[in-house]
């Protein structure tokens, strides 16, 4: 065999281990969690929504924990899966959207404590539409945001890490090299 | 040399050509990307497999008639610049062999680079979502390699003839814009176009069906209804929005069914099997008379 076939055929090989090794280790999801999102109504409203509102000092240390990571991160955590907390439910997609149409909100409304001056502060940012805010006056305003703030939601689910994500890179990455090894090695065991 | 020895033969030169290993890795490239990208499909690890493979069958829908046209633009018009249909044709051979050897092989051609594509989709799709909707994929994958087969009997049939390569180039790029770009463009669609004949010219009343059956000669839009046939339902790609009533949700099944017959999904499958076989025969025959001195 010469050094052409030799080559070709290795690449060809290599090319198959990259395309089936990865599919046999898909991409594991993971449990993400998300402060973004701002429970704006008062308390028994956010009941009647569908929302769970569970006070910080209830949490588990690692629902706690969780929590104020999320927080520190911008907004957006995630852990493996078996990392999460007992009482936040971690809903897939189609679990969610199933929640969405039985009325019940994914997540929960964490209540935080009086004087909150030891966690992060909380990322609700919209306060109610202008119109509302339009009827209030100042002190009303201020007693509204307070309480926005104080009840932050946070939804969490089961979901696929980002497509940046480094366990997602790797099988892209694995994929492109498998393409490219096919082709190269193709050609050179079809042009000898 | 039989018609086997001809496509074996062909085969194995198009297999020495770096470009067409090029337009392969191209290809699989666009694909494992493509499947990299997709996810936001709505439902199970299932349906975000099969969201994937509709999303590349639009994808191969525009691509797929430039790899075929420019795999076999050149099959025989080639040759005879070239003078080896003089060597070709003073073996053994008949016109017949050398055509049918020559379709053979740039199917063959074809079909590999369309392989290339859905086992690198294949392996990130299962790496991403776990999932493998056999039918589906399959069944896309058939309806893609006929698709593939029409513009390859279109470019064989015009290589055979024309005399010369830049007459065979001159079919290929018209093919491409008459069958494809025409139907993917709305301001210059062959819809408007029938309108505006019927409407304005005649001063008759708007017919959306005739514009839309008048689209349908496309194998582009044939390919589009075809893979409906083995899609879900609520994926099915609804081509023909005008002839669609206000009432029916595009999802149903019922989109399809309340078209005309000419308008369904199923009558792609006459479409395509007029495109693979007429070019065929109207190539052979001229083939068959040519003066190839």
């Amino acid at each position: 065999m010469n050094r052409r076939n030799t080559i070709g055929t290795a690449l060809i090989v290599l090319a198959a281990v990259l395309f089936v090794v990865p599919a046999f280790f898909p991409v594991q999801p993971m449990l993400a969690h998300y402060t973004g999102d701002t429970a704006q109504a008062p308390p028994a409203e956010l009941e009647q929504q569908g929302y769970e509102i569970v006070a910080y000092e209830n949490l588990s240390e690692r629902g706690q924990e969780l929590y104020v990571t999320t927080l520190e991160t911008g907004g957006e955590h995630r852990v493996p899966v078996g990392q999460g907390a007992d009482e936040f439910g971690y809903p897939t997609d189609e679990e969610t959207r199933a929640m969405y149409e039985n009325g019940t909100q994914p997540g929960v409304v964490i209540e935080r404590p009086e004087d909150a001056s030891s966690l992060p502060p909380s990322d609700e940012r919209f306060y109610g539409s202008p119109e509302a805010e339009e009827e209030l006056n100042e002190t009303q305003l201020e007693q509204r945001r307070q309480v926005v703030e104080r009840y932050d939601a946070m939804m969490t689910r089961t979901e696929e890490p980002p497509l940046g994500s480094t366990p997602q890179l790797i099988r892209l990455a694995a994929a492109l090299l498998a393409v490219l090894s096919l082709g190269i090695g193709g050609y050179l065991l079809s042009s000898k | 040399m039989s018609t086997v020895t001809v496509a074996r033969k062909d085969f194995r030169a198009a297999r020495r050509s770096k470009l067409l290993w090029a337009a392969a890795i191209v290809l699989g490239l666009i694909a494992a990307f493509v499947a990299y990208v997709s996810g936001n499909a709505p439902g199970g690890d299932a349906e975000q497999v099969r969201a994937l493979f509709r999303v590349l069958t639009m994808l191969l829908g525009i691509l797929l008639p430039i790899v075929a046209l420019v795999a076999s633009y050149l099959a025989i018009a080639g040759e005879r610049e070239g003078g080896g249909i003089k060597f070709l044709l003073s073996l053994p051979n008949t016109r017949r062999n050398v055509f049918v050897g020559k379709l053979l092989s740039r199917n063959g051609i074809v079909a590999g680079g369309i392989a290339f594509m859905y086992v690198a989709a294949i392996s990130v799709a299962l790496t991403r979502h776990g999932a493998f909707p056999a039918g589906v994929v399959f069944g896309t994958l058939l309806v893609t390699l006929v698709y593939g087969s029409t513009f390859v009997s279109i470019a064989l049939a015009m290589s055979s003839a024309a005399a010369s390569r830049s007459r065979a180039i001159a079919g290929a790029f018209g093919t491409y814009f008459l069958l494809v770009i025409l139907y993917v463009f709305p301001v210059v669609s062959v819809g408007d176009i029938a309108r505006w004949l019927h409407t304005t010219l005649l001063g008759a009343d708007p017919n959306p069906d005739l514009y839309n059956a008048v689209q349908y000669t496309s194998p582009y839009l044939a390919y589009r209804k075809a893979v409906n046939l083995v899609l879900p339902a609520d994926m099915r790609q609804i081509v023909f929005y005008s002839s669609l009533p206000d009432d029916i949700s595009y999802g149903s099944a019922k989109a399809n069914e309340v078209l005309p017959m000419y308008l369904q999904d199923e009558f792609s499958l006459v479409v395509l099997a007029f495109w693979l076989v007429v070019p065929l025969l109207v190539g052979y025959a001229l083939f068959e008379r040519a003066d190839l001195e």
